[in-house]
């Protein structure tokens, strides 16, 4: 086997699904699939203080919001390290941890995933 | 917003009756509403050519066109390049042997352009299969070997229409 296959071309097994549309990505699962939308803070190493989701639970389509406070309650109940700041991988003195989080949104279509 | 609007497509020669929202993106009728994933949607404005398939024929982003303007018309996606025999088709054929694709994200958009634009130009030049190719993006590869499977899917589509005349 391997010595058949040095100094030849090699055609490659999954070639055939790639190139007759059968190929599985992963956005070919996502017509059942929800939709997610992240909501960042405008605002540069800002502190959250509160993040006000009642409006946006209202928004027709919508699955669930999740914020930060779903990590901690989650690291709470499932011991899980979510909730935990990424590790510093170049410390310096200026930079700290706890500044803007970001809320989570979910929705059955794009338009109501959208951040307003 | 209106309702849904009747649309008939015909896709790889099977007609499909649908009730689309007049904003569906044909890229999205041919993924979600059919089912057909081997058409890939990249960059979503028109710039990669992943999303390429033929209306009538001729290669057309189906990220920029509303599925309900088509009603009626002839698409052929990248399933439906395939040679009659059920069997890959001239220009799958050539990109499996010339090594043509890594990934294969993009493949589906070369794949539908190459189909088409051999059937105006059946015996292209190096340059003009580089030209031919020009709105179609891949990140993978470099363009060296699709541009080789250009030239071999001529020649696999040449032999077989010979073989084909020497039949009858």
């Amino acid at each position: 086997m391997t010595t058949r296959m040095v100094g030849e071309p090699v055609k490659r097994v999954e070639d055939p699904r790639l190139l007759t549309g059968n190929g599985r990505y992963l956005d070919d699962l996502g017509h059942d699939a929800l939709e997610v939308a992240f909501v960042r803070s405008p605002h540069a190493h800002a502190r959250v203080v509160d993040v006000d989701v009642t409006d946006a639970l209202d928004v027709d389509g919508l699955v669930g919001i999740y914020t930060y406070e779903d990590l901690v309650a989650d690291q709470e109940q499932h011991g899980t390290g979510v909730a935990e700041p990424l590790p510093l991988l170049i410390p310096h003195p200026t930079l700290t941890h706890g500044r803007t989080q970001h809320a989570l949104r979910m929705a059955r279509s794009t338009t109501s995933a959208r951040p307003s | 917003m209106t309702g849904p609007v009747p649309v008939s497509l015909v896709v790889n020669g099977v007609r499909h009756e649908l009730e689309l929202p007049a904003r569906r993106l044909l890229s999205d009728a041919l993924r979600h509403d059919l089912r057909l994933t081997g058409t890939h949607v990249g960059c979503e404005h028109g710039v990669c050519g992943a999303c390429t398939v033929l209306v009538d024929g001729r290669p057309m982003r189906s990220c920029l066109l509303f599925a309900v303007s088509l009603d009626g018309a002839q698409i052929t996606t990248v399933e439906g390049c395939r040679a009659p025999d059920g069997g890959m088709g001239p220009v799958q054929q050539a990109f499996w042997e010339c090594h043509a694709l890594q990934c294969g994200f993009c493949t589906p958009g070369f794949v539908t352009t190459i189909t088409a634009y051999l059937d105006d130009n059946p015996a292209p030049t190096r340059d003009e299969a580089r030209e031919a190719i020009s709105g179609n993006l891949c990140r993978c590869t470099g363009y060296v070997n699709i541009v080789s499977a250009v030239e071999r899917a001529a020649e696999i589509r040449s032999a077989d229409r010979a073989r084909l005349d020497g039949d009858t």
